[in-house]
């Protein structure tokens, strides 16, 4: 039997690329037997920022059918890489079990959080998902299929946590679960007047919460930049959760798509409305900024049922750059940062913080300090403060997300990752052919 | 219940047994590759509580599989209903074909079913009671240059179910015939269609709701029914121009 392959328009979720690409999307194991000399990569969910799962000259490998839960045992569980956080969530609830690290979307694939090595709601706990990941299975059509671990094939391990699917199509991921304290959490708000006391507050209340993240407001001006507030989530103990708390799967339906996410023309968001827009989310949160509980799966996916957030962007679609930057240099980027956007009227729809710690290695997005992250509609003038903020980057020693910028160049990577050479000679010495490229490693020069 | 699935780990055969397993029913799922059946069948367990028992059977007319699989069968006495969503087209079928193509299309899309069905027709008729539910296609409406064989093989399978349907009449088994347009499995993707294709998970729930009903044949989606008569009484002057 033979697997179809098509032609079609992908399009990267942030709506910066958009290209025709050949897509297979098989159903059955036999197809990897089937495999010969032609360049591949991975698809999950098609949701990544930057075209990480396409390429022009690329075949997309759409694992969506293989997304099965293989097994569970002793809080490992087993799944293919095409299962969703949704579909995992759904299953380990019922056993009092759940992921501590989740991307914010139910939709995202397993197989996609562990080649992006993703990050969640508190990575200074939590670290990000390679601490998830006990083993996978990768297959290479030059290699076969090859199981990997801290222990065996380490090197390979760490290549592909964090390898954007350029070592191979990761078939199989075993997942460390952790006992779920309650499936309710109780969430305060605790406002920020600037951005300047974001690291000491959330410093603090990473350490006492559960989970955390921050939003800022960077269209206000003056002293009042980056007012916000702090979302601090703990576990509920389990005998204050109400037995009628409701437990039946959530989210049956798939949300969200790169394709619809440019469904609309025209923007909503611009100079004239992103002001108000972000003083109105402002507000609707400090309103309900009193001590309340909601269960766990909001929380960890505050973006489902909240997609027209994306949609607002229009079909030109918009840039998120994220950057992890070192503790010292909080004060002077946030400064830069102030003083750029005094001077030029940039509609900064989100700007959103979490503490990380961690050591960086090769092209995993980890590192010391505050990882801020920033959403602006796609244009020219989005477009310059993207590249002020990817030159900020490079003299502040920040690390961009490879995940997040769907125009971020080779030098810039080179430039922020000490590793990228050695990931490069790495993934060479694996795949000496290249066969499994995407536009996202093209561009940064993979 | 205990119903048997053939063809149970790609496209309508998949969203059955899921649907079917979500309902608490026990499953004997039948598959060509091990491979995608133990991880069809861990998947099931793991989720639901019925239980979940794979049988590996290539159907293929080179080789015995019908001894194989009454050898694994033979201890399936206690089955409630049996779904046919099996099938195979090839890129090749056309009004002149190999011998190998014509038996594994013909065997395949039509006698594998008629064999098996006569397998388990006496346990059915011990009871007094089952469901033998089968799954044709639109291809088989009105015979064209494209998909010859299999077109036929469907046509006659869709005949042998009016038959049995004749010949069970006077039982509780309920004899029931699916007649599928497109649909979005695998084999489709990427394809163009003249129609909208169905989503078989929306199929598969269609087919559990029916599960009880005397039917005899209906079309999924819906709106082939109409699409049916436009197809069979297109005057041959415009059929005949047609390449579809």
């Amino acid at each position: 039997m033979s697997f179809p392959s098509t032609r079609t328009i992908l399009t990267s979720f942030d709506g910066g690329v958009v290209l025709q690409a050949s897509v297979q999307k098989p159903d059955k194991y036999r197809f990897f037997d089937s495999l010969g000399d032609v360049a591949l990569i991975p698809r999950g969910a098609g949701l990544s920022y930057p075209a990480a799962s396409f390429g022009s000259e690329s075949t997309s490998v759409d694992l969506s059918n293989f997304n099965r839960l293989l097994s569970y045992q002793d809080g490992l569980l087993h799944v293919e890489a095409g299962a969703t956080l949704g579909q995992v969530y759904n299953f380990l609830i019922k056993h009092g079990r759940y992921l501590p690290i989740q991307p914010g979307h139910p939709d995202i694939t397993i197989g996609g959080c562990v080649a992006a090595d993703v990050h969640g709601k508190n990575q200074l706990r939590d670290g990000t998902f390679i601490e998830l990941v006990e083993a996978l299975e990768l297959f290479h059509p030059k290699h076969g299929v090859v199981t990997l671990s801290r222990t065996e094939h380490a090197d390979l391990f760490y290549l592909t946590c964090g390898g954007y699917g350029l070592t191979g199509i990761i078939r199989t991921v075993h997942l460390r679960t952790r006992e779920l304290p309650s499936p309710v959490v109780e969430i305060v708000t605790i406002p920020v007047s600037s951005v300047e006391d974001l690291e000491a507050v959330i410093t603090e209340k990473a350490r006492q919460y559960d989970l955390v993240y921050s939003w800022h407001d960077f269209t206000q001006r003056g002293k009042g930049f980056g007012k916000g507030f702090i979302k601090a989530a703990r576990f509920v103990p389990s005998s204050e959760v109400a037995s009628s708390f409701d437990q039946r799967d959530r989210h049956p339906k798939r949300t969200l798509y790169a394709e619809h996410r440019g469904m609309y023309r025209y923007a909503f968001f611009s100079q004239w409305t992103t002001r108000p827009f972000n003083a109105l989310f402002y507000q609707s949160n400090m309103i309900g900024r009193s001590v309340h509980k909601m269960p766990l799966y909001d929380f960890l996916f505050p973006v489902h049922n909240k997609e027209i957030y994306f949609k607002f962007f229009g079909r030109k679609g918009f840039h998120e750059c994220q950057f992890i930057i070192p503790f010292k240099q909080v004060s002077s980027w946030t400064e830069e940062v102030k003083v750029y956007l005094s001077g030029h009227s940039i509609s900064v729809t989100l700007a959103s913080a979490k503490l990380f710690v961690g050591e960086q290695r090769l092209l995993r997005f980890t590192g010391q300090g505050i990882c801020m992250a920033l959403d602006v509609p796609r244009s020219a003038q989005g477009r310059l403060f993207v590249d002020f903020l990817n030159d900020l980057a490079t003299r502040t020693g920040a690390i961009p997300n490879i995940i997040k910028d769907a125009e971020l160049s080779a030098p810039v990577v080179a430039a922020c990752y000490p590793e990228y050479e050695a990931f490069r000679s790495a993934l060479r010495a694996w795949d000496p052919d290249r066969m499994f490229r995407s536009h996202l490693s093209e561009r940064i020069g993979l | 219940m205990k119903f048997l699935i053939i063809g149970a780990s790609s496209g309508l055969g998949r969203s059955l047994s899921e649907a079917l397993a979500a309902s608490g029913h026990d499953l004997v799922l039948v598959a060509s590759d091990e491979r995608d059946l133990s991880v069809q069948c861990a998947d099931l367990s793991l989720r639901y509580h019925g239980m979940i028992v794979p049988v590996a059977c290539h159907i293929d007319p080179r080789n015995q599989w019908l001894d194989a699989f009454k050898d694994r069968m033979s201890m399936m006495t206690d089955l409630d209903g049996i779904f046919f969503p099996l099938g195979w087209s090839s890129d090749r079928d056309s009004v002149a074909l190999d011998s190998e193509h014509v038996d594994a299309l013909v065997e395949s899309n039509f006698s594998a079913i008629v064999k098996i069905v006569s397998l388990f027709l006496n346990h059915f008729l011990a009871r007094g009671r089952g469901s033998i539910v089968g799954f044709g296609s639109v291809a088989s409406l009105r015979g064209r240059s494209n998909n010859v064989v299999y077109a036929a093989a469907k046509r006659a399978l869709s005949s042998y179910f009016e038959s049995l349907r004749h010949a069970l009449a006077n039982t509780q088994i309920r004899v029931q015939f699916y007649q599928l347009g497109y649909v979005d499995t695998p084999r489709n993707f990427g394809k163009r269609f003249l129609f909208p294709q169905g989503d078989p998970k929306i199929a598969a729930k269609r087919v559990m709701k029916n599960l009880h009903r005397d039917f005899g044949r209906v079309f999924f989606p819906r709106f082939w029914f109409i699409i049916q008569y436009v197809v069979r009484w297109l005057p041959w002057r415009i059929f005949k121009r047609l390449n579809f």
